[in-house]
This record gives structure tokens, C-alpha cells and sequence, in this order.
């Protein structure tokens, strides 16, 4: 049997939700993933290549479950205008079905064809610019984010990834938090979404005219380790994927933290706003962001904050 | 340093990090009974009681830490292994 580890040039690395997506040699089949993974019937079939998962996701696009209110909102906000509403739609469908296949029916084959398919020099660039100094990585609950924090665990072994489950689980902040910053203090980067539902609200930001409640985990995270904020994006490129760093602020000498935050979060709506009016090859939409566009176009705020530390937490902890 | 003392170190730095001077703790206090102290100010205090006591906590050290009895033993455990 090989080597699970092996097969990723990376390495397989502490942050590994077994649970969540094993990683299994491709020698194993389906029915054997399944029965080790506690698979339903429904979920038995894992896709082991990236090309099934496609070819299913376009045949199931037009059933992917999108109102048709929320695709003429950010049609009439993309930048891809060029395209037609009907071929514009149906990226976005075939995206967010792709983005499924891979978050419910990945197998670590697949995982492992989503890395190998990143162009080498760019990983390695990436992984010097992210180790050579100390670094908070932020992305979002969309943009194939599964895969996305599965990969940057791999590139990143002795980093931290803050994520709902896992060894830094955003429901124990504390010690999440402390985690990341003795990583990232370390120069070993930590990623987060501060579009997280974990957290005490901590104001709201504005996307595309949709208000989201966001904490103050990640710009905190930044400010008191002096560290470079990086938006991390796994993005589709032709038959494969591709990662893309864009810099982001860091705290000036002396700055005060609520000037940071500000900065932080200008810098975040920015990237936010970019993803959700580009290339809808790249735009699956995940259930968190349609109902906070959904919210919006009812005239509403749609809000998912679940605070780490409080008595609310004690009382609601049974029912999410 | 004594419990007390430390009690006392731990109730300064979370009073001044939560802006509460009239804050009460007892070693069995918990986040969830003090309001405002969430995970963030709970990084705040740890980081307080690193620069106040000149010792560095690690990751696993801090995890799981279930009231303030729990980080008082700690904090002895790392002034201990200062002297």
C-alpha cells in the first residue's frame, strides 16, 4: 500500500480533518471510502477524478439550487458582462456544482489531482513569500474553499488553519487564536475567513450592498503579530486549479488597532467584491452567501454569528 | 507568587483589557460568567499575563483552560519553572 503522505508533495500535515475528508491512498475504491468514512448510501460514489467531477457537475448545473432573483442581483454587478445572463448562469451553476462534487464527494485522489495540477513554481513562490515573513492568509466561505484550506494544509504543514472543525476549531477562539499567533509569530502562516458564522459580532461590512456581520478575529490576529494580511484563492484555470496571493495590509508602526481594522476590512471588501463580479467560471456560490445576498434582496441581514466565549453560546449550543 | 497573587495579576490585566475596574474573579470563574470576555480578550489576557510575568505560554498550554483556577495552576507552573 503506498503511502497516503507520499502522494502529496506537500505532505499530509497536523491541521487534517480525518472526519472531515480522509486521506486514503487511490488504491482504495469508493465503496472502501465510503465504508471507512461513514458515508450514506446517497454519498457512496466519491469522485477520484477531477474530470468526473466536472463532466457530473455539468450535467446536474441547471438543478443547482439558485433563485433566479439572486442571479439577476450579481449579473447586473459582474464584470463578465460580455457574456450572456444564459452563459453567465450557467458557469455559475456548473462552479457551484463543481464546488460541491468536491466539498461532499472528494475523494483524496481528487484532492491530490487539484494540487499536482497547480503549476509548481507558483506553489513554491508561494510558499516562500508566506514563510518569509510573518503572515495571516484570509479567504471566504466561497471560491472552492474546502479544497482551498485542504491545500494551503498541505503547503503549510506547520501552520494553522481556523476553520468550523478541525485541530484549530473557530468554536474554541481562544485557543485558536492563540494558536495563529504563536504560528504566525513563528512565520508559519495561519488562514481564516472572517466571513466565519464563529465569533462575536463585532460590527457589520458592506458587499455589493449586503450587509455581513464579521468579528474582529483575524484583523486582531494581524495587529498584535505585526504580520502581512494575503487574500489565499484556489481558482479554476483551464482543466485545472491555480492559487493566487494578492497583498493585503499590514499594521503600520504604532497604528492604532481600530484604524487597522478599518484597513483590514476596506482590503477584504475589496477582494470579496472581486470574486463576486468575476469570472463566474470561479463564482460558486456557497449557502452562507446566498443567504446573505438573499437577506439583502429581501431587505434583511442575514445573521449567523455564533459568539466563541458567552453565555449566548452556552445557551445556543445544540442548535446549529 | 501566591494564588492570591496571581488571582490578583489575572483580575488587573482582565480589568484593564475588558475596561471593567469594578470586575470580581474567583477561581472558579469562567468565561461564559464575565461579560465581554471572549475569545479575543481571552488572547488579550494571556498575552497581558506573558508581558507582566516575562514568560511565553505555548499553543497547547492554554488549551482547554476551564476557569480561572485552571489558569492560575498554570501561571504557577511557569513562574515555577522560572526560579
Amino acid at each position: 500500500m503506498p503511502d497516503p503522505k507520499a502522494e502529496f508533495p506537500e505532505g499530509a500535515g497536523p491541521n487534517l480533518v480525518i472526519s472531515d475528508w480522509t486521506v486514503l491512498p487511490a488504491a482504495f475504491r469508493p465503496d472502501d471510502i465510503a465504508m471507512l468514512t461513514g458515508a450514506t448510501e446517497l454519498d457512496r460514489t466519491r469522485f477520484l477524478t477531477l474530470s468526473d467531477a466536472l463532466q457530473e457537475a455539468r450535467a446536474r448545473a441547471a438543478d443547482v439550487a439558485l433563485k433566479s432573483q439572486l442571479m439577476d442581483f450579481l449579473y447586473s454587478k459582474t464584470r463578465y458582462s460580455s457574456i450572456s445572463r444564459g452563459d453567465w448562469e450557467e458557469q455559475v451553476r456548473i462552479a457551484t456544482a463543481l464546488d460541491e462534487n468536491i466539498t461532499r464527494r472528494g475523494s483524496a485522489a481528487l484532492l491530490r489531482e487539484i494540487g499536482q495540477s497547480i503549476d509548481r513554481a507558483i506553489k513554491a513562490k508561494i510558499k516562500r513569500q508566506l514563510t518569509s515573513a510573518p503572515t495571516v492568509a484570509v479567504c471566504y466561505h466561497g471560491g472552492f474553499s474546502v479544497p482551498r484550506r485542504k491545500l494551503f494544509a498541505r503547503m503549510f504543514p506547520e501552520g494553522v488553519v481556523i476553520a468550523a472543525s478541525g485541530k484549530h476549531a473557530a468554536h474554541d477562539g481562544a485557543f485558536a487564536l492563540f494558536a495563529a499567533r504563536e504560528a504566525v509569530l513563528d512565520r508559519r502562516p495561519a488562514l481564516m475567513s472572517p466571513d466565519g458564522r464563529f465569533g462575536r459580532e463585532a460590527g457589520t461590512i458592506n458587499v455589493l450592498g449586503a450587509q455581513l456581520p464579521v468579528t474582529e478575529g483575524a484583523p486582531f490576529l494581524a495587529h498584535t503579530t505585526n504580520a502581512a494580511v494575503v487574500w489565499f484563492a484556489l481558482l479554476r484555470k483551464e482543466n485545472g486549479f491555480t492559487l493566487e496571493v494578492s497583498p493585503g495590509p499590514q499594521p503600520d508602526k504604532g497604528e492604532r488597532f481600530s484604524d487597522f481594522r478599518d484597513r483590514f476590512y476596506r482590503f477584504y471588501v475589496d477582494r470579496l467584491e472581486e470574486a463576486f463580479t468575476g469570472d463566474p467560471s470561479n463564482l460558486p456560490l456557497s449557502v452562507n452567501w446566498k443567504l446573505t445576498f438573499g437577506a439583502m434582496l429581501a431587505g434583511k441581514v442575514y445573521r449567523q454569528r455564533r459568539p466563541t466565549r458567552s453565555r449566548d453560546e452556552t445557551q445556543h449550543s445544540d442548535s446549529d | 507568587m501566591t494564588r492570591q497573587e496571581i488571582l490578583a495579576t489575572i483580575r488587573d490585566i482582565l480589568a484593564d483589557v475588558l475596561d471593567n475596574e469594578s470586575l470580581q474573579l474567583t477561581e472558579s470563574s469562567t468565561a461564559e460568567q464575565v461579560e465581554d470576555w471572549d475569545s479575543i480578550n481571552q488572547v488579550k489576557l494571556l498575552i497581558g499575563l506573558e508581558n507582566e510575568l516575562n514568560f511565553r505560554f505555548s499553543a497547547q498550554e492554554v488549551e482547554g483552560l476551564k476557569n480561572v483556577g485552571a489558569l492560575i495552576d498554570l501561571v504557577q507552573r511557569k513562574v515555577s519553572a522560572q526560579t
